[in-house]
């Protein structure tokens, strides 16, 4: 194929009941050229893959909904921090799903000689999926199956040898808990949303990848320039020093001192025992060394010894501080690390995990819940030993996890009572460490956030507010400035590279991002306004994927005690955002997306970004 | 003896973050617009569990036991540099020097049977300029 950067194919695998050692009915399709300008390639490819490949009568959890997991033509290029994509219908939301993480397994999809690996059906037995270019293979996983990720891709990194990059699920994903993920290099995680999840369904314990082949760029002279060009970029920009120093957790005690840090279950907006779980305590306490992903300039993780020494990742991440940590009402940064790998050795979403533990305690405490419910566990917030026995019982489905295994909006109509006003999830996503009421604009990213409640596809509060003029209490400006966060982390998110690297180690623009498919793939003409384009059309895409669902301006909405309740401290303190201020921002958003007042993109919409054909007919 | 004469690369494993930019860039300088980290002459050797990152690269020692080990003389000192150097048209993929390397950073291009050997970029090492973390040095040997 002329274009550079790609590996040029998608396989498709079908486990199609097969056992190990069986053959396995795989193929491989060329890329279609003339969409890969319209959407690229990792999300917006993706999205158009699982558009076709899994509609309403799949259910999340059927052999048929694929696994998609999607690179783009920026992956494993000598470039900037690579990432992959898992791409399925989520298990939590039974919406469009994509789910992110570094580490090496991005690049060596790529050198296998692939841009996408499609995956439907059901193993026979567990098994794993090896992959060597075009060697593809169902080999036996009963010895590690029911393992924990950590041992279970150490002893496929035995028998392979490390060159073999794993992508693994945990004891959740085999229990089909809806918030499992994945995992590979031990510590990365595509950890929203249930991917773990769609692979336990498909019996599937692993996905094992080595390739040999290479990745042509358009200019490799250009991109040695460009190389030096970010470098002056991060020299320059206002985080990029503190990003590789602390990492994520950077941002912990200002976000408790502008209120929007989760604390005891969204009840407050900033967190007493701050200090004690900030960066700070984290660099000091338990930090041992940095840890980057494949081609990163600005390696932010972690790697952490807490517990003397008896608890060893890379992390604990902020949202994971704040959802294990102060909205449990935890602040101690030790134990918050042993939650942290608790989840990843179990393989469960540290922001599921965090919300769904905090709804529960919040439920003890009002009484509606009792001991007898728990399975004994005094589900008081800050019971730490109690929050580490939960991860456990959640991931196995033992007891009272059961109960809250399948994310917090169930659990909230087993429970009943006022439960539901307090279960804090965007169409039963869980809700990460941004507190709305802090940031009402936040809100809204929440509302309009392709799988549920997410930070990751519109952060307002990463914004300066000397930088860009928006409402923190209000409206005015608001849908403008989420619609553009949104819309450049699409390409980005096609690239695939992270877009936190980009935005906040390099605070790169549109410019930049078409500089960079120019200097790949061989895009001369390309173009800001291009990729904008772009972007609207994914996001749109998107979300007729999930107006598919039946999703509507009814789903878009926020739980009930982020809309109506005050916060009782913090600079965000008395104020309510209320139907009227959030309803303002939401027909904004949507007049700006070119979607009708339900929600639903415009048949001109659809046209103009020539997504028609692709489509087809929405329901009404 | 020219410039070259006693430099390598030093690896600071203290300092490595494990993101293998280098693999990235040295497999691009030396085919150009083309990466694959197979082809790599520095390669990190990663324990991820407890995030041991080691970048492994020729040390350009005195000895030249590649040189020696080579049956067909592929592996020769290039009279500008005063390093060894495999000629990529000599080299039979025989992979005699591999196991003739004491520190092992003999690599082998399995997919065109060839001998991979840093050869400094001739002066200007490209993962030296492009390491994040200052884990790749370009020293003077004792």
């Amino acid at each position: 194929m002329g274009l550079k950067g790609y590996a040029g194919k998608v396989l498709f695998v079908n486990l199609d009941n097969k056992k190990a050692g069986e053959t396995l009915q795989w193929r491989t399709e060329a890329l279609n050229e003339i969409l890969l300008r319209k959407l690229i390639g990792g999300r917006g490819y993706g999205a158009y893959l699982l558009y076709h490949l899994a509609g309403p009568a799949t259910k999340p959890l059927d052999p048929q909904n694929p696994f998609i997991l999607s690179t783009g033509p920026l992956t494993g290029t000598p470039l900037a921090g690579s990432k992959f994509a898992v791409i399925t219908k989520s298990p939590l939301t039974g919406l469009f799903l994509d789910s992110y993480s570094g580490g090496d397994l991005a690049g060596e999809i790529k050198y296998a000689g692939y841009d996408h690996i499609v995956i439907q059906g059901r193993c026979a037995q567990p098994s794993y999926l090896l992959i060597e270019d075009e060697k593809v293979e169902l080999r036996d996983a009963s010895h590690i199956w029911g393992k924990t990720t950590f041992a279970a891709e150490e002893t496929l990194i035995k028998e392979h040898g490390g060159e073999t990059k794993i992508l693994v699920t945990g004891p959740a994903g085999e229990n089909l808990v809806p918030f499992a993920c994945v995992c590979t290099d031990y510590y990365h995680q595509s950890g929203r949303g249930g991917a773990g999840a769609v692979l336990g369904s498909k019996n599937l314990k692993a996905i094992a990848v080595k390739g040999s082949k290479d990745i042509t760029v358009a200019d490799s002279e250009g991109l040695r320039k460009f190389r030096q060009y970010l470098l002056e970029k991060f020299k320059k920009s206002q985080f990029g020093d503190l990003r590789v120093k602390y990492g994520t957790p950077y941002t912990t005690t200002s976000a408790s001192a502008i209120g929007v840090l989760p604390t005891r279950n969204f009840q407050q907006g900033s967190f007493e025992g701050i200090e004690k779980i900030n960066c700070f305590t984290l660099k000091e306490k338990i930090w041992i060394s940095d840890h980057g992903c494949l081609g990163c300039q600005a390696p932010c993780m972690n790697f952490v010894k807490a517990k003397k020494g008896k608890i060893k990742l890379v992390g604990p991440e902020y949202e994971t501080i704040a959802l294990l940590g102060s909205n449990v009402g935890v602040d101690d940064i030790d134990r918050v690390a042993e939650f942290n790998e608790l989840c990843d050795a179990y393989g469960v979403d540290t922001i599921s995990s965090g919300g769904v533990i905090a709804f529960a305690m919040e439920c003890y405490e009002k009484g509606f819940i009792d001991k007898k419910m728990t399975d004994g566990l005094d589900l008081r917030f800050g019971n730490a030993d109690a929050v580490a026995e939960m991860i456990a019982k959640i991931a196995r489905r033992d007891g009272f996890g059961n109960v809250l295994a399948d994310g917090v909006k169930k659990a909230a109509e087993r429970i009943g009572k006022e439960s539901p006003h307090f279960a804090i999830h965007v169409k039963g996503m869980e809700l990460p460490g941004y507190e709305p009421r802090g940031a009402f604009a936040m809100g809204l990213a929440y509302a309009t956030a392709t799988r549920g409640g997410c930070h990751r596809r519109a952060k307002p509060v990463e914004i300066p507010q000397d930088r860009f003029k928006y409402d923190i209490f209000g409206s005015e400006g608001n849908a403008p400035m989420v619609k553009k966060l949104q819309d450049f982390r699409e390409p980005v998110h096609c690239g695939i590279l992270c877009d936190a690297l980009l935005r906040f180690c390099f605070e790169l623009e549109m410019k930049d991002i078409a500089e960079m498919y120019r200097l790949v793939v061989g895009w001369e003409d390309i173009s800001p306004p291009e990729l904008t384009q772009l972007a609207e059309r994914i996001y749109t895409l998107t979300r007729c994927y999930n107006v598919r669902e039946g999703i509507r301006r009814k789903d878009d909405t926020l739980p009930p005690r982020i809309l109506y309740d005050p916060l009782p401290d913090g600079p965000g303190q008395g104020k309510v955002m209320g139907d009227k201020t959030f309803n303002k921002m939401l027909d904004e958003y949507y007049s700006l997306r070119g979607w009708d007042s339900n929600g639903i993109p415009l048949p001109e919409t659809l046209q103009r970004l020539g997504l028609t054909e692709i489509v087809g007919d929405l329901p009404e | 003896m020219s410039q070259l004469h006693r430099r390598h690369i030093k690896s600071l494993p203290e300092k490595c973050s494990g993101c293998r930019l280098c693999e990235l860039v040295c497999s691009d300088r030396h085919n150009p617009n083309t990466t694959n980290p197979k082809r790599s002459r520095i390669r990190v050797e990663i324990e991820h569990r407890e995030n041991r990152n080691q970048p492994r690269v020729c040390l350009q020692c005195e000895e030249h036991p590649c040189v020696e080990a080579c049956p067909v003389e592929a592996i020769k000192i290039h009279s500008e540099l005063g390093l060894p150097v495999v000629s990529l048209g000599e080299c039979t993929g025989c992979q005699a020097c591999v196991p003739a390397c004491p520190y092992g950073v003999m690599f082998f291009d399995a997919e065109r049977s060839l001998a991979l050997k840093c050869d400094l970029c001739g002066g200007d090492p490209e993962c030296v300029k492009n390491c994040p973390q200052g884990a790749i040095v370009f020293a003077k040997s004792a």
